[in-house]
């Protein structure tokens, strides 16, 4: 079964580097390197924070931006290819199938976060602002949100176009980012339930949200970090299982 | 013949383009000058944020930063910027920078005091581990307020942050021998002397406490 998920996973990534994926750290590098020179001048006495947190802001953008324009189209693009139909002829169940799917947009994206993470590193040496360990617990915490909202990506490419995909899983990042603020809100007013029901099933983004933490060095509680991956590995288990059962009720004849 | 017309006519294209661009340029760089674009409301920005609230609240930052500037220049009269400011602490409460300049900012060219140690004590609260906003508490309390009591207060406060202690240690030394309690100022000095690893604070100190041993001797008191 691995060796299958795994077949899956390798030829999707090298899918999505042929698109010219990697372009995204290039973007990421001008976003830095740019923002950094326009920026820095004009916060006197925080240009280190200002590089830290916008190389981090970046790298949890651009990851986001790719399973926008990829992850959406991702099962998409084998229906249409066809090729989807001569891989179902094989044995290999529809789980496995999103499985490898997934893990290979997984894999291209921790290869874009390694380098972008590399470019912000050595920017922030170069600077001489110098890179601190406290960072990384935010860099992980992305990844986490990045896994989470691949599985989502990957969920509503079985059953829609990509447009509507990327419409969706955008969505459903604005939603998970903004529920705790939100319920926060709602809360003062008394609480609403179906508010508070609705955002369960949505993902809590705020939960990756490790940047403040890192940035001001208050340092990032260990049980933190427990949590938000236990909630990633359910929250991408849920999200692949439902994908593969809507995907097993389609009929590719 | 199509590529021969598209030959000729990009160029002029591009040029009417260009002509068009700069006659824009000098109409916008016509108008009155305003104000920098004032901030939407701060629940507002706490939603578009996102999970971004710290690059937004460097945003925000910059914005009071050039507001201020304009202000330098005659440009507002600094009415907006409690309002930037506490954009910047609502998206990032932990941004201390932000407290501490905003406040100078304040009390100095706003000349509100009361407002700026307000900044402060939000940031004090937002930030309990830090004694930062505690020492400009002190500072302005007694260069801007005049009131060398209410700075040793906050001083002392701020000595409990280990990163603050040694130059509110200092302060208090110094506001002591002004306010005339001698012995405090000296045993404080001397504090100092025997704590600082930096040479020349030691030298400071050092002097300060001879000073303040010639004037205990010609008031008649003893040296503690």
């Amino acid at each position: 079964m691995l060796q299958r998920v795994w077949t899956i996973a390798r030829w999707t990534m090298v899918e999505l580097l042929r698109e010219r994926v990697l372009y995204v750290v290039l973007l990421f590098a001008a976003v830095l390197v740019g923002g950094s020179t326009v920026l820095t001048p004009l916060t006197p006495g925080a240009q280190k924070k200002v590089v830290v947190d916008l190389g981090l802001a970046a790298i949890d953008a651009l990851g986001i931006l790719v399973i926008l324009l990829s992850g959406t189209s991702i099962v998409r693009r084998d229906m249409d290819r066809r090729s989807l139909d001569v891989l179902l002829t094989k044995p290999l169940t529809r789980l496995e199938y999103l499985g490898g799917k997934w893990l290979g947009l997984v894999a291209t994206l921790l290869v874009l976060t390694v380098a972008m993470s590399v470019i912000l590193i050595t920017s922030l040496e170069a600077c001489g602002f110098g890179w601190q360990a406290r960072y990384l617990p935010a860099i992980l915490g992305s990844g986490l949100g990045m896994l989470v909202m691949a599985s989502i990506a990957v969920l509503f490419s079985t059953f829609t176009s990509p447009m509507l995909g990327a419409l969706f899983t955008l969505a459903l990042f604005v939603g998970g980012s903004l529920s705790e603020g939100m319920l926060r809100t709602v809360g003062a007013a008394g609480g609403n339930p179906l508010l508070e029901s609705l955002s369960l099933a949505i993902p809590n983004m705020g939960l990756f949200n490790l940047r403040g933490d890192a940035v001001h060095g208050t340092g990032v509680v260990p049980g933190q970090f427990l949590v938000a991956s236990c909630y990633a590995v359910l929250y991408v288990a849920t999200a692949l299982t439902l994908a593969a059962t809507v995907f097993r009720r389609r009929d590719f004849r | 013949m199509t590529r021969h017309v598209s030959l000729f006519v990009l160029p002029i294209l591009l040029v009417a383009t260009a002509v068009a661009g700069r006659a824009g340029q000098a109409q916008v760089r016509a108008r009155p000058k305003r104000a920098v674009a004032a901030l939407p409301g701060i629940p507002f920005l706490e939603f578009t944020a996102l999970g971004y609230r710290e690059a937004a609240a460097d945003l925000a930052w910059m914005q009071a930063v050039q507001y201020y500037g304009q202000h330098r220049q005659g440009g507002n009269d600094l009415s907006e910027f409690g309002h930037f400011l506490e954009a910047v602490n609502t998206l990032d409460p932990r941004y201390e920078h932000a407290y501490v300049l905003g406040a100078v900012v304040l009390a100095t060219d706003g000349g509100d005091l009361d407002a700026a140690l307000e900044v402060l004590r939000r940031g004090a609260r937002a930030n309990p581990e830090s004694g930062t906003c505690a020492f400009e508490m002190g500072f302005l309390s007694y260069v801007i307020g005049n009131d060398a009591d209410k700075a040793m207060r906050y001083f002392a406060l701020a000595e409990q942050d280990a990163e603050q202690q040694e130059r509110a240690h200092r302060f208090r030394a110094f506001l002591s021998r002004r306010l005339g309690r001698l012995e405090t100022a000296y045993l404080l000095w001397q504090d100092l002397y025997k704590s600082t690893e930096s040479p020349s604070l030691r030298i400071v100190a050092q002097e300060s406490m001879r000073r303040i041993e010639d004037e205990l001797r010609q008031r008649g008191q003893v040296v503690p």
